[in-house]
């Protein structure tokens, strides 16, 4: 097969008529070329800013071996624009969203500043038994609300933030303590599930710590209370989400905080004797 | 906007062409890119009323480059040597020869259209690569290879039909 390209090349040169072109000048052309044409258009008064895009577009597609005319390259940066803006958007509104979270969080989980207890039978003031545990200024978000935001930190910052506010975390109290506990708040569940909850944990604690030294908040027996456990049980995606606190009432800080998650109803029973046990634990010292 | 569409696609296709003609007589880069950015801004200031485009600007780049010497105050016969037929250096049988290969090389019969004619240019005329003529084009390489070599036996062919039977005699 004969090379016909190398044949006519050896021709045009001997004939004279190539005009060969050094391989650098090849390259400035190809360097130079998207400035050259925008040097064309700002002399003859024509360059806007909005070409800038389409152009560069124009001139690096052709780079990498494609075609495209300037008025389609001009309709790929309109939408390119137009998805860069919605994924920025996009972005900006999720993160606001999570520092608002955030922000929320810390307000709730913050200072653990409170001296004085005040207690009714209702369930307004159990949620100020919640709020005031957390030294909250105001109240208007509900314990469940409060929960929610516990369990949505509590890997992280809720242990970490507790932790730093006592200088001996795992303190044993003496038996003589008495313990109160009020009843559990709940958030998108039954409040029966709330209740057993609440039952389940007390009754365990009082088999193992005596019933005397067990106290039941709402029925009003609230003198004399050294430890207060609260706490919440609130559904989170498909889990059943349970966070309880124990509070020395001396001092009002949390000494303890512990969340367990449950797959099902059926689980809670389980998580209940778990939680128990660390509780008593932080109680009695080891069974 | 369809003005702008069409000379950007021409200026786009012709702009290594002029550049490699004003760079072969000026021997300058940087002036070189700035005649041809003079004669493709008067291509744009006339373009509505061009016809041949590729006429138009190697007619327009002889002026340009002469205004361009002028102002640096060259003398006007050393400005019309830049221009100077080579084919005067050819002689008898020689010139002839000259003369049907350049009538094959410009004859439009071998392009399927412009664009195919500025690769011929760039690749035979110009010494420009595979590669660098792809990329002035907006084409792959092969794309390249496979058009120029069709051009290519396309040429030989008619130079054979000219009474050329053994093409390597010409060399």
């Amino acid at each position: 097969m004969r090379d016909s390209a190398a044949l006519l090349k050896k021709i045009l040169g001997k004939y004279r008529l190539e005009v060969p072109v050094p391989e650098d000048i090849q390259q400035y052309a190809a360097a130079i070329k998207r400035t050259v044409l925008v040097d064309v258009y700002k002399s003859a008064g024509s360059y806007t800013v909005i070409m800038g895009i389409p152009l560069r577009i124009y001139f690096g597609v052709k780079k990498i071996g494609f075609s495209l005319s300037f008025v389609q390259s001009a309709f790929v940066a309109a939408f390119s624009s137009l998805a860069a803006v919605s994924l920025l958007s996009a972005v900006m509104y999720y993160t606001a969203v999570n520092i608002h979270k955030k922000v929320i969080n810390d307000k709730y989980i913050g200072s653990v500043s409170e001296k004085k207890l005040s207690i009714d039978n209702s369930e307004t003031g159990q949620a100020k038994i919640i709020r005031k545990i957390h030294s909250l200024p105001g109240a208007d978000a509900s314990i469940a609300q409060e929960d929610n935001k516990i369990a949505g930190i509590r890997k992280k910052s809720l242990s970490e933030n507790i932790k730093s506010d006592i200088p001996a975390l795992q303190k044993i109290i003496p038996i003589n303590k008495y313990v109160g506990v009020t009843d559990f708040t709940v958030e998108n569940l039954d409040r029966k599930i709330s209740l057993s909850v609440t039952k389940q944990i007390r009754e365990n604690l009082a088999a193992k710590y005596g019933n005397e030294k067990i106290i039941e908040i709402n029925t009003g027996k609230m003198n004399n209370i050294d430890l207060m456990i609260a706490g919440s049980v609130g559904k989170l995606g498909n889990k059943i989400i349970i966070s309880v606190k124990l509070v020395d009432m001396q001092t009002s800080r949390i000494i303890f905080v512990n969340d367990e998650s449950a797959d099902s109803e059926a689980e809670l029973r389980d998580k209940c004797n778990i939680i128990s046990g660390k509780i008593a634990k932080e109680i009695i010292g080891a069974q | 906007m369809n003005k702008h569409n069409k000379f950007i696609d021409a200026y786009s296709n012709y702009f290594p062409i002029v550049l490699s003609s004003i760079y072969s007589k000026v021997g300058n880069k940087e002036d070189a890119s700035d005649i041809a950015q003079e004669v493709f801004l008067r291509l744009f200031q006339k373009f509505d009323n061009v016809e041949n485009v590729r006429r138009w600007l190697f007619t327009a780049l002889k002026l340009v480059i002469k205004e361009f010497y002028r102002k640096k105050n060259m003398n006007e016969v050393d400005i019309d040597n830049f221009f100077n037929d080579i084919s005067l250096t050819f002689v008898n049988g020689f010139r002839d020869t000259r003369i049907i290969i350049s009538e094959a090389i410009e004859s439009m019969d071998h392009f399927k259209d412009e664009k195919e004619r500025i690769l011929f240019d760039l690749i035979a005329v110009n010494n420009f690569s595979y590669s660098q003529a792809a990329v002035q084009l907006g084409m792959t390489r092969r794309q390249v290879v496979y058009k120029y070599n069709q051009i290519a036996n396309s040429i030989i062919d008619y130079l054979r039909s000219r009474g050329i039977k053994d093409v390597e005699d010409l060399l």
